[in-house]
C-alpha cells in the first residue's frame, strides 16, 4: 500500500511529456501494459481544461507536442494489446478503442473489420471495410479489404468485378487468392495459380481428396521461426491435412497434424475458425481407437481438454481409461507404474475419490508414506464434505472413520507436525463429534503439543457426552498436571482409582504422577515431602522399585544410613540377579561418598554381567563422582567389546565433563571399529570446536576439525537416516572453512549460550539415549 | 493392514462392492454349501476369510478402504461418454469460409505491420 502511494506520488511529479516518452520506449520494448498505463496517466494531465468562467486553459507549449502524439501512440499500444490477446472479444474491444483514438487511421478500421470477420460477423466487417474505402478510396490495402468484405457477405458479382478489374491492372498474390476464393463461391474450381494451399483446398472442395493431399503435403515448411502470417497459413494447411487423414482413417497422422496446427495457433495467438472444430474430431478419433490404440485415444482427449478445459466427456473418458490402465499395471504387479498412471489421471480429476484411494494405496505399498498421507488427506477432505449427502450410504461413515484413524497413524509414523495431526483429528470430530476415541486421541495430541488447555476442552466435551471413565480421568490428570495444577491432578488420579479400584492403568498413572511429585519435592529441597511421597508409592505398590532407590538416596541425604541400606536391600532383593540394579544402587552409594559399598555392588554387577554396557554404566557413575581415573579404567574395559554407539556414548559423557581429549580417544576407537560410521567423525569435528580459542591458536586443529566434518558429510550423503542433519553438518563445515576470524564473530554457531537452549541442539545429533542419559534424568537430589 | 495380501473378498464371494449384509450372508452360505469344509477345506478357508472381511462393520470399512476396486477400475466401452457433436463434413462452403478467415488474419497482419 505504502509502495503504491509512493509510486503515485512519484508519477505525479513526472511531467506528462516524460510519461508519453516513457510509454513510447515501453512500446518499443514490447511492454504494452505499462505503456497503456503511463499513457492513461499522461492523458489525465493533458486533457483540455476549462476555467470556472468557461474559458479554455491553454496547454503550455512544451506539452503541446506530447498532447499531439498521445492519441496515435495510445492507438498503437491498444492494437499491440489486441494482438497479444487470444480472446476475440478483448481483441475487438481493444481495436474499437484504438479506432476511437485514431479515427482517421484506416488501419484500425481494417483491423476491426478483420476481427469481425474472424468472429463470423461478415456484415459488420463489411461495414468497417466500406467506411475505410469511403475514407481512402484507391488505397491498395483498403480496396483489398473491401473486396474481401464483398466476398464474405455474398456480394459475389461486385466482388468478381472488383477482383477482375484489379487483376487486370496488377497481378498480385493476395488478389489472386481472392480470385481463387471467388472461384469457390461460384461453385467452380479455383484458379490457384501456383498457390499450393489454395490449390489443395480447391481440390478438396471438388471432392478430390487424394490430389488435395498431394498439394498440401508438398507445401514446404519454413526452416525459420514463421511470421504470424506464415503461421496462419501453415496452421490452416495442417488442419486440412489432418481432416483428409481423418477421412482416410489415418488417425495417428491426423492427430499429429492437428496438434501442430494447434501449437502454431496458440503460439502466434491466432484465432482461426477451424480451431473450434478440433474437439469433435479428437473425440471421434478417441472413440474409434479406444480399443485398438488406447494411448492415441488418451492423447486425443488430452488435446480436446487443452482446447476446452471444461469438456466433461473428454475428462471423464480420460480418467476412466487411465484408471483402467493403472489397474492393469497393478494387476501385473507393476505398482510403480500403476501409481504413476493413477497420479496422472488424478491431475485431471483431483477430487476423484477412487483415484485418490488407489494412489494412496500404491504409494503406501511402495513405502512412500509421506506421499500417501497427502492423498489420504485429500480423500478425507472429499469424504468429509460428503458426510451429509452420503449419510444413507451403507458403511460410508465407518469407512471415513477408518480412514481418519489410518491417516493419524500414518501421520504419526511419518513424523508430521503435532498441529497438523490435531487439525486432522479436529476435522474428523466435526463430522463425528461423539466419537470418544477420536476425542481422546485429539486430547492426547494436544497435550503432546503442550496445549493442555485445549486438551481439557476436549476432555470436558467427552465427559459431557459419555460421562466419567478411568481413561478420561487419567488424561485429565495429566493435562491439569501439565498446567501446574498438581493438587487438582492428584485429586483427579485419586478419582480414577476410586472409580475403578481394580484398574491397573489408573494405578500406574497415579504412581507415575507421584514419581513426578517426588522429583518436584526433591528439586525444592523438601526431602521430607519427597520421602512421604515415595512411601505413598510403596503403599500403593510394594513391589515398585523406583521409589525404593529414591527413598534410599533420600535417607542417605538425611544421614539415615541404616534405613538406606535396608531400602537398598529391599530394592535388590526384588531382583537378585539384576546387574543394572546393582549399578544403580552402587551409584547412589557413590553419590553419597560410600565408596566401599559402591565398589562391592559394582563388582557384583560385573560378575553378573561383564559386558561393555555394564562397564560403561559404572564408568559413568565414577565420572559423575569425579573419579576420573576409575571412570577411564571402566571405559577402557568397556571399549574392548563396545559397539560404536556405546563408544560414542562414552565420548559424549566425557565431553560433558570437559574431557574432550579423552573423548577423542574413544571416538578414534569407534572409527577404527567402523570406518564408515559418520557419527564419530562428526563428533570429533564438533568437539574440536568447543574451544574456539584453541582453534584460533592452533590452525592445525581447525583443519582437522574441517576434515572430520567433511568426512562425516561424505559418509552421511545419500543415507536417509542422516538427511535431517546433513545440511547442518555442511553449514558447520563451511563456517569453519571461513577461517579463524569467523570463529570470533557474533554469528559463530559454536559459541553456545550457557542456558542450554534449543537453538544449540542441531549441532548435537540426537543420539540414541544410553544409560548415560537415563542416569542423569533420574533426578537424585 | 497388509496391503500386499489383500485378496478381493467381494470377488471371492461373487458379490458387488455395494452388496448389503444380507446379500453377503446369502452368497457366503451358498458358497459354503458348494464347498463344505469336510470336502474342500482350502476352498472353505478362503470363503470364510472373505466373509470375515466383509461381515463386521469395522472389518468391511477397512476392506473397502484398502482394496483396489477391480470392478470400478475396468473400462467399459458402454460407459464411454460420447461428445455431443460429430465432426462436420468438409464442404466447399466450409473451405471458402476458412479461406476468408485466413485472408482476414493476413489482412490484419498487413494492416498493422504498415504502422
Amino acid at each position: 500500500m505504502a509502495t503504491r502511494k509512493k509510486r503515485q506520488k512519484y508519477i505525479r511529479q513526472v511531467s506528462p511529456a516524460d510519461l508519453v516518452k516513457l510509454a513510447e520506449d515501453e512500446l518499443r520494448r514490447g511492454q504494452v501494459e505499462e505503456a497503456i498505463r503511463n499513457l492513461t496517466l499522461a492523458e489525465k494531465e493533458l486533457k483540455p481544461r476549462v476555467r470556472p468562467d468557461g474559458k479554455k486553459i491553454t496547454i503550455p507549449p512544451h506539452l503541446a507536442a506530447a498532447q499531439t502524439s498521445l492519441a496515435p501512440l495510445m492507438a498503437r499500444a491498444l492494437a499491440a494489446h489486441a494482438l497479444a490477446s487470444l480472446a476475440p472479444e478483448q481483441r475487438l474491444a481493444d481495436f474499437e478503442e484504438a479506432a476511437r483514438y485514431a479515427p482517421d487511421d484506416t488501419r484500425y478500421l481494417l483491423a476491426l473489420g478483420a476481427c469481425r470477420l474472424l468472429m463470423g460477423e461478415a456484415e459488420a466487417a463489411y461495414s468497417h471495410f466500406q467506411k475505410a474505402d469511403d475514407a481512402h478510396p484507391g488505397d491498395a490495402l483498403v480496396t483489398r479489404a473491401f473486396a474481401l468484405g464483398l466476398l464474405a457477405t455474398g456480394r459475389a458479382k461486385e466482388a468478381g468485378e472488383l477482383i477482375g478489374q484489379t487483376l487486370r491492372e496488377r497481378s498480385d498474390g493476395a488478389w489472386r487468392r481472392l480470385a481463387a476464393i471467388h472461384g469457390l463461391t461460384n461453385g467452380g474450381g479455383a484458379n490457384a495459380q501456383g498457390d499450393r494451399l489454395l490449390s489443395g483446398l480447391s481440390h478438396l472442395a471438388a471432392g478430390e481428396a487424394e490430389r488435395a493431399r498431394e498439394q498440401l503435403d508438398a507445401l514446404p515448411m519454413p526452416d525459420h521461426n514463421p511470421s504470424r502470417a506464415e503461421a496462419a497459413r501453415m496452421a490452416t494447411q495442417l488442419f486440412y491435412s489432418g481432416a483428409i487423414g481423418f477421412n482416410a482413417r489415418r488417425y495417428q497422422a491426423a492427430a499429429g497434424d492437428w496438434r501442430e496446427a494447434q501449437r502454431l495457433a496458440q503460439e502466434h495467438k491466432l484465432d482461426l475458425p477451424w480451431l473450434d472444430r478440433l474437439i469433435a474430431y479428437y473425440h471421434k478419433i478417441a472413440e474409434l481407437t479406444i480399443q485398438e490404440d488406447p494411448a492415441l485415444a488418451v492423447e486425443c482427449w488430452r488435446e480436446a481438454l487443452k482446447t476446452a478445459p471444461d469438456d466433461k466427456a473428454a475428462l471423464a473418458n480420460l480418467v476412466a481409461v487411465k484408471r483402467s490402465q493403472g489397474l492393469h499395471a497393478w494387476n501385473a504387479g507393476d505398482i510403480r507404474l500403476a501409481a504413476q498412471i493413477w497420479l496422472e489421471a488424478l491431475q485431471n480429476s483431483p477430487q476423484d475419490e477412487q483415484l485418490l484411494r488407489c494412489v494412496a494405496i500404491a504409494c503406501e505399498k511402495q513405502n512412500h508414506k509421506t506421499e500417501a498421507v497427502t492423498h489420504w488427506r485429500a480423500l478425507a477432505r472429499v469424504w468429509r464434505r460428503q458426510v451429509k449427502s452420503r449419510a444413507s450410504e451403507a458403511g460410508f461413515k465407518d469407512r471415513l472413520l477408518r480412514l481418519e484413524q489410518h491417516l493419524v497413524t500414518l501421520m504419526l509414523e511419518t513424523g508430521h507436525d503435532d498441529q497438523e495431526i490435531i487439525s486432522e483429528l479436529e476435522a474428523a470430530l466435526k463430522f463425528d463429534p461423539e466419537n470418544q476415541k477420536l476425542r481422546l486421541q485429539a486430547a492426547e495430541r494436544l497435550m503432546e503439543a503442550g496445549k493442555s488447555k485445549q486438551a481439557l476442552k476436549h476432555l470436558d466435551e467427552a465427559e459431557k457426552q459419555h460421562g466419567l471413565s478411568v481413561e478420561l480421568l487419567i488424561r485429565r490428570g495429566i493435562a491439569v498436571d501439565m498446567l501446574g495444577r498438581h493438587a487438582e491432578a492428584r485429586k483427579t488420579f485419586e478419582r480414577a482409582m476410586h472409580l475403578d479400584p481394580a484398574s491397573a492403568q489408573a494405578r500406574r498413572f497415579f504412581l507415575l504422577f507421584l514419581g513426578q511429585e517426588v522429583a518436584r519435592a526433591s528439586e525444592r529441597g523438601d526431602a521430607q515431602r519427597a520421602m512421604k511421597l515415595c512411601e505413598e508409592q510403596l503403599a500403593l505398590d510394594p513391589n515398585f522399585d523406583q521409589p525404593m532407590i529414591r527413598l534410599a538416596s533420600l535417607y542417605l541425604k538425611l544421614g539415615r544410613k541404616a534405613e538406606a541400606k535396608k531400602m537398598v536391600e529391599r530394592f535388590l532383593g526384588a531382583d537378585p540377579d539384576s546387574p543394572q540394579k546393582r549399578v544403580e544402587a552402587g551409584d547412589v552409594y557413590l553419590d553419597h561418598g560410600m565408596k566401599k559399598e559402591a565398589e562391592t555392588l559394582f563388582k557384583k554387577a560385573i560378575e553378573l554381567d561383564p559386558s561393555a554396557d555394564c562397564f560403561t554404566a559404572i564408568g559413568i557413575s565414577y565420572l559423575e563422582a569425579n573419579d576420573l581415573k576409575k571412570a577411564i579404567n571402566h571405559f577402557d574395559l568397556a571399549a574392548k567389546t563396545a559397539s560404536v554407539e556405546m563408544l560414542i556414548a562414552i565420548a559424549m559423557a566425557l565431553t560433558e565433563e570437559q574431557r574432550t581429549r579423552d573423548a577423542e580417544r574413544f571416538l578414534n576407537i569407534a572409527i577404527e571399529r567402523d570406518p564408515d560410521h559418520p557419527m564419530p567423525h562428526l563428533l570429533k569435528g564438533l568437539f574440536a570446536t568447543f574451544n574456539p580459542i584453541l582453534l584460533l591458536l592452533d590452525p592445525k586443529r581447525l583443519n582437522e576439525a574441517i576434515k572430520e566434518l567433511a568426512e562425516a558429510e561424505r559418509l552421511m550423503t545419500g543415507k536417509a537416516e542422516y538427511e535431517g542433519i546433513l545440511s547442518e553438518v555442511r553449514a558447520a563445515r563451511r563456517f569453519l572453512e571461513q577461517g579463524p576470524s569467523a570463529l570470533l564473530g557474533s554469528d559463530n554457531p559454536f559459541l553456545f549460550d550457557d542456558d542450554d537452549d534449543d537453538d544449540d541442539e542441531p549441532f548435537f545429533p540426537d543420539f540414541p539415549p544410553s544409560s548415560v542419559r537415563k542416569k542423569k534424568k533420574r533426578g537424585r537430589k | 493392514m497388509n496391503l500386499a495380501l489383500i485378496e478381493d473378498p467381494y470377488k471371492t464371494l461373487g458379490v458387488k462392492r455395494g452388496a448389503t449384509e444380507a446379500e453377503i450372508k446369502q452368497a457366503y452360505f451358498a458358497l459354503v454349501r458348494k464347498h463344505p469344509p469336510e470336502h474342500d477345506p482350502e476352498g472353505f478357508k478362503r470363503i470364510r476369510a472373505a466373509y470375515e472381511k466383509l461381515r463386521a462393520g469395522d472389518e468391511r470399512a477397512e476392506t473397502d478402504l484398502f482394496l483396489i476396486d477391480e470392478q470400478a477400475g475396468t473400462f467399459n466401452l458402454t460407459e464411454l461418454q460420447r461428445f455431443n457433436a460429430e465432426p462436420p463434413p468438409i464442404t466447399p462452403e466450409m473451405i471458402r469460409a476458412d479461406l476468408i478467415a485466413l485472408e482476414a488474419a493476413l489482412l490484419l497482419e498487413e494492416a498493422l505491420a504498415a504502422r
